[in-house]
């Protein structure tokens, strides 16, 4: 039997997706933005998202996956406030954009730095290949089985400040400075109380000059940022309480990696990346439904092996949706 | 509802034009933009000598009495410049034996928090030398930033000044000398 309460969808799919696709590779050295794209519930128009994140460093992983620590004395703090807003565009078809703003309060060995800006900001879009609510309470047919299915896009924009700007160091920036389109899916299952979730996605960057780097002009090149993918997979188990409410605790482990860019159309050998991560995340949905709430911690695996060329990170973020209609 | 959209709307407008700037990476240009800073034709400098993490100095023009050239890379031991040094070391410095390989710190404050930087990621020792810049002398002097590469060949010749990237402008030079 399909459980009738449209919002219900909402409470598991906008807490995992929000928290899978989002933050998982953040970090100021790396930009801010490039944040979670809103997902609307199925049969509501247009949905409005505002999330704040603090994500503190410990450390990195060097190119062959070595833990080091950060320099003595280093505190690194990046602060993004994203907002966001979904809009159906047909039964099956929703689109959003999202919008971080981004706070870096960083002392690094004998540097300080307070920056602010823009992210990077993302355009998204949905197909949902289901045409009903996908929560089950029980299952009793096969049909009860099938998952909510997304497949759609993302372009990211970059509005905010890159290593190609006006910066002195890369805990300056904001944003990675270079456009990419990614191809994502999201495929999701909740028989409640439990829900499963997995979702991923593969990303193009285009091609750009340069002509600056940390405020210095250099000899003009091409560069692009290799591809990048990200897969997740979350489990969370939903709680009903008495007056209507809903809490959902969600459980999930992360992987993004990048292949190595280009520089002048040559291989270069400094770049890609990648990180692992395991986070935790309570949501809550008032009796309405229309309003949905949660909290999410983040953490990198610190482990040799589990990264590479990137910052080992924990992420605490807030965040409240609503469904305006 | 409507309230909300609106206070939506505005505030992704806010968000848009909040910053000046912006549209340097979205519409990003490849005109050289260098003028006189060095970088376009070889020049002469003057010697450079910085604090050594070893408790010593370290004196350009004296490295050039037994080397080919001196490499001074500008370092904030952070994972962008642990990934240009690592290519360093792995690439570079075997390739180039009669080069030395120099690590400047420019950004702790004394010989010691260098020292400590230098060894908490894994570069304290060969083949790198590792200056601190205390003062700010050769970054000033050479208008460096983070990952910036320095040539400096006999003569005090200033044959490379500008970021690392792949190393693949780093080794032409090298080539070169």
């Amino acid at each position: 039997m399909r459980r009738p309460t449209l919002n219900l969808l909402g409470g598991a799919v906008i807490l995992t997706a929000s928290l899978l696709a989002g933050n998982a590779h953040a970090a100021s050295c790396c930009g801010g933005g490039g944040s979670a794209t809103l997902t609307l519930p199925k049969f509501s128009a247009s949905m409005v998202g505002l999330s704040v994140d603090t994500e503190t460093y410990h450390g990195f992983w060097d190119q062959q996956g070595k833990r080091r620590d950060d320099p003595p004395g280093s505190t690194l703090v990046q602060y993004r406030i994203n907002a966001g807003y979904a809009r159906r565009l047909t039964d099956h078809w929703q689109a959003s954009v999202n919008l971080p703003y981004v706070l870096n309060d960083n002392r690094y060995s004998g540097v300080s730095s307070h920056t602010q800006g823009l992210g990077d900001t993302t355009v998204g879009i949905w197909r949902e290949f289901f045409d009903n609510i996908m929560c089950v309470t029980s299952v009793e047919t096969l049909e009860d089985l099938l998952p909510a299915l997304y497949v759609g896009g993302a372009l990211t924009i970059p509005t905010g400040i890159s290593p190609y700007d006006d910066v002195t160091n890369s805990f300056d920036v904001t944003g990675r400075g270079f456009y990419r389109l990614d191809l994502n899916l999201l495929v999701e299952k909740t028989v409640y109380p439990w829900t499963v979730t997995l979702s991923g996605g593969y990303g193009v960057h285009f091609e750009r000059p340069v002509n600056r780097e940390y405020g210095v002009y250099v000899t003009p090149y091409t560069k692009k940022l290799g591809d990048r993918y990200n897969v997740a997979f979350g489990g969370g188990y939903t709680w009903f309480l008495g007056n209507g409410d809903m809490v959902t605790a969600t459980g999930t482990l992360s992987d993004v990696r990048e292949f190595a860019g280009t520089i002048d159309g040559r291989n270069d050998p400094t770049s890609g990346l990648s990180s692992r991560r395991w986070s935790l995340a309570l949501g809550w949905n008032t009796p309405d439904r229309a309003w949905v709430a949660g909290a999410s911690f983040s953490r990198s695996f610190r482990t040799d092996g589990w990264g590479a060329n990137f910052p080992m990170t924990d992420i605490v973020s807030l965040r409240i949706s609503h469904v305006l209609d | 509802m409507y309230s909300i959209k609106a206070g939506t709307v505005a505030l992704l407008i806010l968000l848009t034009t909040a910053c000046g700037g912006i549209t340097d990476d979205l519409r990003p240009s490849g005109a050289d933009q260098r003028g006189g800073n060095g970088n376009v034709e070889p020049t002469t400098i003057a010697n450079l000598s910085l604090p050594s993490i070893d408790g010593g100095v370290i004196d350009v023009a004296s490295l050039l009495e037994d080397h080919d050239g001196v490499v001074l890379y500008f370092t904030m031991w952070c994972p962008v410049c642990d990934s240009h040094m690592s290519h360093l070391r792995s690439a570079q410095t075997s390739r180039f034996p009669r080069v030395a390989f120099v690590l400047v710190d420019y950004v702790s404050g004394s010989v010691n928090e260098a020292r400590m930087a230098a060894t908490a990621a894994g570069f304290a020792g060969p083949p790198f030398m590792v200056a601190a810049d205390t003062a700010g002398e050769a970054e000033d002097r050479l208008q460096a930033t983070m990952g910036t590469t320095v040539v400096i060949g006999p003569g005090m010749r200033l044959l490379l000044n500008e970021d690392y990237k792949d190393g693949a402008k780093l080794a032409e030079t090298l080539a070169g000398l």
